[in-house]
């Protein structure tokens, strides 16, 4: 009864709204001076299957109190830069880490939607884990030297401002008593937007 | 207060590391100019001038359906040359490119096209629609600020010095008027101040705040740190001068050179506002969170922009007295 | 660094983002993928009504059970409704799919119209068994070109902003008045159940 409905003209209408959410992630590099560094930011900001975890994650450090988030801020872009730089180094594994890019969004939809309280090290070391393979999987294309720096840090900077800016926020939001509702919720929302992705990327649907 | 200046200086360091080599040197903005003049019976005469160290020829050009390019020629028959024309190319090989229509008995009419809007809307009656100059000069704008990192670095300056919200607003408020009626006095070509002095004037100015701020940290009297905004309004002048530059090698005809300025202006303002509203998050956030970063690390990078900004001011002011 | 125009390319992401609502379809068929999932995954809630009732009855319902019911109910449904989906593209059978939807927005109507209370536990478990027939409809949606993940975020906003849609009109109960209103809608949507339950039994 949901099938075959045919997607209708003023349905165009949300194409804008769906653009800007998207937009840049494709818009290719050119080798010149600050061109790397906005697009390394706007690369993970733009491209829904990083942006959706990293927000999870800057909500799941908030959850683990202070201390978390604060060494979050810290331990997230720098796994991250690292992530970079081996991608670059180091490419072949992309088709791989994509999968971990997967497991991420689901493990930290599920952990914000339960709202654990992790032991600190598992905390940072799941942190730094997605880091390093979100990282990896930024590389766009083949940078070196200068380019490759500022692309670097274009990508550490998006996540150093994800983390802060959402877990100083989130920090501020479950000390309402509606707030860890409203996160726990959120992470549900995560939660099965990563089952859905997982689920046709694993089955092997198109476009995944 | 020391706070701010302990995660400022992660800001600040970072800017270092990016600045860091051949900040001084100028890049290359190869830009293209096309002439378009009519002829007789819908044929039109297209000329290029360009020049690129890259590319040895000029951007490639979609003209509307109905016409028809035979360079030099470009035939579009009874309906003439009215529809969108694009550069696909723009923003990739070249920076930007001016086009020039000139009509059989009316004033000849410039359009640029840029990476953010590489096409231009040709109406019959030669006028440019308000939309299109939008969707050309406040992209223009944001990128110039964005990419003006000394710019940036000045506004980072400011919020270094300032206490308190209605001391940062009329701070940033009054660094706007001052670079608006700058910008708006040198692109109606009132005033005309040569580029050079200006940028090593502009590099000037980030020593003059990095100084401001190291005096107000030691707890020195300085005028600054009580009138932000009379240092912001001084400076700004000086600024608008600076982005007054992206607009000077524009051809626009006269009468749509205001709306060029106004949403060149927009662009800006837009990007300066979200540059200060990210860095007053991550200050806010940095507070909530209780991240500080010990005293020496924004004691490193204040002096660090300091001396990108002396080594800038000294390269610019060498190749003043060079030319 | 004034030396020139400033009008550089690589800068071009940024001038994008302003300029995506001036330069629309140029863009589109680049981004075909991402755009098309996020809209397809937005619309496929909102398509089927007797879907779109059962979403806000979930809402009416936690609302009007009150915590922890007010959050548990709208975050088990679309975790549930996920995994219900995985099961529609890996092609598991599950029958009487239409007839369940349809029941299940009759039941939730009735369920918020009778105020009808149970365990916690128990209604979860119902709620969730009901979020894999809604699930299991969608899982064969997604188009042939478009982007998994933007259609997986577009199908959760808007499932989510239907039960939130839900609960601010459940959130009347505070008042005898708006109480009456919330069992009156609970009515109309076990009405509109009904309906599409004869459909799909064959007696509409």
């Amino acid at each position: 009864m949901l099938r075959n409905r045919p997607i209708r003209r003023w349905h165009a209408a949300l194409v804008p709204i769906a653009l800007l959410a998207s937009t840049p992630a494709h818009a290719h590099l050119v080798s010149t001076r600050f061109g790397e560094f906005y697009a390394g930011l706007l690369h993970p900001l733009t491209t829904l299957s990083h942006v959706v975890p990293w927000v999870a994650l800057g909500l799941l450090a908030a959850v683990q109190g202070i201390r978390g988030a604060r060494w979050n801020l810290l331990a997230f872009p720098l796994a991250v830069a690292i992530g970079v730089l081996l991608g670059s180094w180091l490419p072949g594994f992309d088709a791989g880490l994509q999968w971990g890019n997967i497991a991420s969004i689901v493990l930290l939809g599920a952990l914000l939607a339960t709202a654990v309280a992790l032991p600190m090290p598992a905390f940072l070391g799941l942190s730094v884990l997605f880091g390093l393979s979100h990282g990896y999987t930024n590389v766009v294309s083949e940078l070196e030297g200068r380019a490759l720096l500022l692309y670097t840090t274009g990508v550490a900077c998006a996540g150093y401002l994800l983390v802060a800016l959402l877990g100083a926020g989130a920090l501020v939001v479950v000390r309402q008593n509606w707030g860890l509702v409203a996160v726990r919720a959120l992470g549900s929302w995560i939660l099965a937007a990563g089952v859905i992705f997982a689920g046709f990327s694993l089955l092997g649907q198109p476009g995944a | 207060m020391a706070g701010r200046y302990r995660w400022l200086s992660r800001c600040l360091l970072l800017w270092t590391c990016l600045l860091g080599s051949g900040a001084a040197h100028s890049h290359e903005t190869p830009v293209a100019l096309l002439t378009i003049k009519e002829g007789i019976a819908g044929t039109y005469w297209l000329e290029w001038t360009y020049y690129s160290s890259r590319n040895d020829v000029p951007p490639q050009v979609r003209w509307p359906g109905h016409c028809f390019e035979d360079y030099p020629r470009l035939e579009c028959g009874e309906q003439g040359l009215v529809g969108e024309v694009v550069m696909p190319e723009i923003g990739d090989k070249y920076s930007a490119a001016v086009v020039q229509v000139r009509r059989q008995g009316a004033a000849p009419r410039s359009y640029t096209l840029t990476g953010g809007n590489p096409r231009m809307v040709v109406t019959a009656d030669g006028t440019v629609p308000w939309q299109t100059i939008a969707a050309a000069y406040i992209p223009l704008g944001i990128e110039h600020i964005m990419l003006g990192v000394d710019h940036l670095l000045f506004v980072l300056g400011l919020l270094l010095l300032v206490h308190g919200t209605r001391s940062l607003v009329t701070t940033i408020t009054s660094f706007t008027v001052a670079h608006s009626i700058t910008l708006a006095a040198a692109t109606l070509g009132w005033v005309g101040i040569p580029d050079k002095p200006v940028n090593a004037c502009i590099a000037l100015s980030i020593v003059v705040v990095v100084v401001e701020v190291i005096k107000h940290r030691r707890g020195e009297h300085c005028l600054s740190a009580r009138l932000p905004w009379l240092i912001a309004f001084g400076f700004g002048l000086l600024h608008g001068f600076g982005f007054a530059g992206a607009m000077s090698n524009v051809g626009l005809p006269p009468e749509s050179l205001p709306a060029a300025l106004l949403f060149f202006n927009v662009g800006v303002e837009v990007g300066q506002l979200a540059f200060v509203l990210t860095v007053l998050g991550l200050y806010h956030a940095h507070r909530v969170l209780q991240a500080r970063l010990p005293a020496w690390c924004s004691q490193a990078g204040i002096y660090g922009v300091g001396s990108i900004a002396s080594y800038w001011f000294i390269g610019r002011f060498a190749a003043l007295l060079a030319t | 660094m004034h030396d020139s125009l400033r009008t550089t390319p690589y800068w071009r992401s940024l001038a994008a983002i302003v300029l995506t609502l001036g330069s629309l379809p140029a863009w589109a068929h680049v981004e075909q993928g991402v755009a098309g999932g996020l809209v397809s995954g937005l619309l496929h809630p909102v398509m089927g009504p007797d879907h779109l009732v059962a979403m806000v009855a979930v809402g009416l319902w936690g609302a009007q059970l009150g915590a922890p019911a007010i959050w548990l109910l709208p975050v088990v449904f679309p975790v549930v409704m996920a995994l219900g989906g995985l099961f529609g593209v890996a092609g598991v059978p599950l029958p009487f799919i239409e007839f369940g939807i349809a029941l299940s927005a009759l039941l939730l109507g009735l369920a918020v119209a009778a105020r009808f209370r149970a365990n916690l536990v128990v209604m979860a478990v119902l709620v969730g068994l009901f979020a894999i027939f809604h699930g299991h409809a969608h899982g064969t949606e997604l188009p042939q070109s478009a982007n998994a993940m933007a259609f997986g975020v577009g199908f959760v906003i808007s499932t989510g902003l239907l039960h939130l849609a839900g609960i601010l009109i459940g959130l009347l109960v505070r008042w005898p008045v708006g109480s009456a209103v919330v069992r009156a809608c609970g009515a109309g949507i076990a009405a509109i159940g009904l309906y599409y339950l004869s459909a799909a039994s064959g007696l509409a």
